[in-house]
């Protein structure tokens, strides 16, 4: 009888941490994750949409160092790379991004104000704006970033000026 | 008794089987050959993406399979975007 008991018993345990481990994830997390799994496809298009490697590693690289979860990273490359494609300066691109994350935006907040920054510069869904305003705002975000930004963001404006 | 026995045994067998499918089910999501092609780190997310793809309820499960933390696979995909070539690899072993 005591044989039996041990043996039923060592027969349940191991299906107590299944069990625990099986527990699905609730929606939010879900999402979140994918968005994990979805960032060196975003990485991906916005090379393909002709952003240089340089600045793509710039931008990861400050949101890693910052404790970015890579699903915020993801969201924020992902609008960015559509700015680009709707028009947006390939060489400013994740200016914007280091300016927010310096000032402390995370996740949905970041994700919503690249956004309406883009719609402002005329590079959003709203197509509202036009390229003079979004050299404005090149310039006010320049006074809000951090040394290392800013100095990225002046090299990008000699950049453009050369061009010009 | 011995009846009794031969029970417990053959349900403690049949639960073992049963645990050592899920596993080898959530484990074995990227083909070997196809596997051997792709850099150890992106193999590896593929696993996961597909796995999770697959079966999104056994989200944690599966990273845990993998040797994988919620921080551990954010970093393995840090390291996969911020290379293009392993990058690449991934996107297009996905499509």
């Amino acid at each position: 009888m005591r044989w039996t008991l041990l043996l039923a018993a060592a027969a349940l345990v191991p299906t107590a941490p299944l069990d625990a481990q099986s527990q699905p994830p609730d929606s939010a997390a879900l999402a979140a994750l994918q968005r994990v799994l979805k960032l060196p496809q975003s990485t991906a298009g916005a090379r393909e949409a002709g952003v240089t490697d340089s600045l793509i590693r710039i931008v990861l690289r400050e949101a890693r160092r910052r404790g970015i979860p890579a699903g915020d990273a993801q969201e924020a490359v992902e609008v960015e790379t559509d700015a680009v494609n709707a028009g947006a300066p390939k060489d400013n691109f994740g200016a914007f991004v280091q300016a927010q994350l310096a000032a402390g935006k995370r996740g949905r907040e970041l994700a919503e104000a690249i956004r309406a920054e883009h719609a402002k510069q005329g590079h959003g869904p709203t197509g509202a704006g036009a390229m003079g305003a979004h050299e404005h705002g090149g310039a006010e975000l320049r006074g809000k970033m951090d040394s290392a930004g800013r100095a990225r963001a002046d090299s990008a404006a000699k950049g453009r000026g050369r061009r010009q | 008794m011995t009846r009794r026995l031969i029970g417990c045994v053959a349900v403690t067998g049949f639960l073992l089987v049963g645990c050592g499918t899920e596993q080898q089910a959530e484990t074995e999501t990227v083909p070997a050959a196809e596997a051997g092609a792709l850099p150890p780190a992106v193999a590896r997310a593929v696993a996961v993406a597909r796995g999770i793809e697959a079966n999104p309820a056994a989200a944690d499960s599966i990273l845990a399979a993998h040797g994988l933390t919620a921080a551990g696979l954010d970093s393995l995909m840090y390291t996969i975007a911020e290379d293009s070539a392993l990058a690449a690899a991934y996107t297009n072993a996905l499509r």
